[in-house]
């Protein structure tokens, strides 16, 4: 059977159709519905004058391809974090990267005017801040369990839990001290709850590269990963620095996850479930894993986040709450099974 | 013309405030006391005496007793109260984490105000009642609930004639504002309170004080018509395609909303069509909600209302 990328060519293909039929399929939803036959109108000479050719040129595709770019990096994250931790029921979300991040995305929200914040842009506050709070949590989880001196994933993964409640701890005190009657935390909420923050085209692109260049460096991580799942002893027989390894990794996959809270916010179960489903269909070896999770990851948020716009026009479903509620019973469903098995 | 007549009406409430307290507040009877009012959760509260010793909770309830000249009989407020200025060095009883029962009744109060909003009414209404201290709960679903408030904390705290005055200014206002726009079709407005960055966009929701305030001023919500959910799609916005946008904020807000990517192609945006309003005016419901709708009546209408700065 021919293999590309290690998946199945017939399955590449099937995914591959996935993500179009997907883009296609969100960039018909939306507060008013479209048929395709008014995307194919897009592409005639003619277009650009009618507002609803504004409307999907510049709002909708941006968005429909970010939703798509944030939705892969969940995916893929998810699969090499599961691999890490040797669980295929961890979360990328396990060590501080979500706390973190919306501990960033509160202060960007709530006290802009920080003198300390003034060398970043107003525009570009809530993006770093969340980044940066993503990323330096996973830092931080890293140093913690140095400075412990734990030396195994699963004392990594209690760091993780530490680091998450001390920091949703701050997170909760400067909510409750920072706002008054006239500043919302509903805004804070709806950050948290999830949602696609609208690009400009040139940050699509700049979203993109990032993303391809850290699905590259994940995927380079994959045969690292098949090795580790083989167990400590094992990976060290075959010449895998061990401890060096699930650093770098761990560093890789919360680049991912950073990348994908900041422009989506804390998204919970893709990074979960998809990997989980294409465990089922490609195998557990991790290159083909990698790619399949990112590219169904993708699919999946694309038409959650079409949805999330369209359901209840004008109203717009935070996106994390639709993915809480496909994903949490999907969840349940693979514990069933596990028992049964 | 309506500037004029609400002038005259606050300065019914300030010759009010001038004259002795009590005898403006018993001026009908002295024996009007102990007296009884019914709040917003229908209970029939008995007040023994003029308050002298009142507690309210929320900047809403604040400015209330404030603007019946109950200033100084406020002992102390809670914590994210902001305004009036002269009562922000008050005791605080309490913040978002909570309220404090015992600083209450250690301040010895004699009449607490709360709004059923942040645990306030569960924390604190058996404890008052068992201190014995009346707790009159208000609820302002509307504008023309505002006003019933009003009233109903002069009559609670003895200050009638200053509420009388006072919600007849604020509805000669409104009524003088209604005569401008008689002959006007509304602006059809978006009126965003928040929006976590570039998403989450919230919009007033139908069926609140502050839609009461937008359609006083002249305006119309673009999404008035639908009830659920505040935070709508950018591109719901796009193609509602608005007369004109308001935000619940400052300018550092409005330009925030003018640099998100593809807004200027919304036409309201593209014409300059998008001011702030100030937050207090249109998100507490007290008082300065006529200087809310006046604040967006002159947004929407500046050939017809000018501020009341200029």
């Amino acid at each position: 059977m021919t293999r590309i990328l290690g998946i199945p060519a017939r399955w590449l293909a099937i995914l591959i159709a996935a993500v179009f039929l997907s883009i296609g399929t969100a960039m018909m939803l939306g507060p008013e519905l479209l048929g395709p036959g008014r995307l194919l109108d897009l592409v005639r000479p003619t277009t650009g004058d009618h507002p609803l050719d504004r409307l999907l040129l510049d709002w909708r595709l941006p968005r429909v391809l970010t939703a798509f770019l944030v939705g892969g990096l969940l995916g893929a994250a998810g699969a090499v974090f599961q691999g890490i931790f040797r669980n295929p029921l961890a979360d990328p979300f396990l060590i501080g990267t979500a706390p973190g991040a919306a501990l960033g995305a509160t202060l960007a929200l709530l006290v802009p005017g920080l003198p300390v914040f003034q060398a970043i842009s107003p525009f570009l506050l809530l993006p770093v801040l969340s980044f940066l709070g993503a990323f330096g949590a996973t830092l931080a989880v890293l140093l913690l369990a140095r400075l412990a001196q734990v030396r195994d994933t699963a004392g990594l993964l209690l760091a993780g839990v530490a680091m998450a409640a001390f920091l949703g701890a701050v997170r909760s005190y400067l909510m409750l001290a920072l706002a008054d009657e006239t500043i919302s935390l509903q805004v804070v909420l709806s950050w948290t709850l999830g949602g696609i923050q609208t690009p400009f085209w040139r940050e699509v692109g700049l979203v993109a590269l990032l993303s391809l260049l850290l699905l590259l460096l994940a995927y380079g991580l994959a045969h690292g990963l098949d090795v580790l799942g083989l167990g400590d002893d094992v990976a060290r027989n075959m010449n895998l620095p061990v401890e060096r390894f699930v650093v770098m990794a761990t560093l890789v996959a919360s680049a991912l996850v950073a990348l994908a809270v900041t422009w989506g916010g804390t998204i919970g179960f893709v990074g979960l479930v998809v990997p989980h489903l294409m465990r089922w269909t490609v195998g557990p070896r991790h290159a083909p894993l990698i790619v399949a999770s990112a590219l169904v990851g993708g699919v999946l948020l694309t038409l959650l986040d079409g949805l999330a716009r369209s359901l209840l026009p004008p109203a717009e479903i935070p996106l994390g709450l639709l993915t809480a509620l496909v994903g949490a019973p999907f969840f349940m469903f693979i514990l069933a099974r596990r028992s049964h098995q | 013309m309506f500037r004029r007549r609400f002038l005259a009406g606050l300065g019914g409430v300030l010759a009010a405030m001038t004259m002795p307290r009590w005898t403006v507040a018993s001026g009908q009877s002295d024996d009007d006391w102990p007296r009884e009012v019914t709040d917003a959760l229908g209970r029939r509260i008995g007040i023994a005496g003029p308050p002298t010793r009142i507690v309210p909770v929320f900047s809403s309830n604040t400015e209330i007793v404030a603007a019946l000249g109950g200033t100084g009989r406020i002992v102390a407020i809670d914590g994210l109260t902001r305004y009036p200025p002269e009562v922000l060095d008050r005791p605080r009883i309490g913040n978002r984490i909570g309220f404090s029962p015992d600083i209450i009744a250690r301040l010895g109060a004699d009449l607490v105000i709360l709004t059923p909003a942040r645990h306030a009414a569960a924390q604190l209404l058996r404890p008052m009642s068992l201190a014995g201290i009346p707790v009159l709960v208000l609820e302002h679903p509307t504008l023309v609930r505002i006003l019933d408030n009003i009233g109903l904390v002069g009559r609670a705290i003895g200050s009638e004639p200053e509420a009388q005055a006072l919600t007849r200014a604020i509805e000669d206002e409104l009524s003088a504002l209604a005569e401008l726009f008689a002959s006007r079709p509304p602006k059809r407005v978006y009126f965003e309170t928040g929006a976590a960055g570039r998403a989450g966009f919230r919009s007033v929701r139908p069926g609140t004080y502050t839609d009461d305030i937008l359609r006083h001023a002249g305006g119309l919500n673009v999404f008035g018509d639908r009830t659920g959910f505040s935070q709508v799609s950018g591109e719901a916005v796009f193609r509602a395609d608005p007369d004109h946008i308001l935000v619940a904020g400052t300018e550092a807000d409005v330009a925030a909303l003018l640099a998100r990517p593809h807004w200027n192609g919304i036409r309201a945006v593209a014409a300059g069509r998008v001011d702030a309003i100030p937050r207090g005016q249109v998100l507490i419901p007290g008082p300065r909600v006529v200087e809310g709708v006046r604040t967006v009546a002159h947004a929407l209408h500046p050939d017809l209302v000018s501020t009341s700065s200029e």
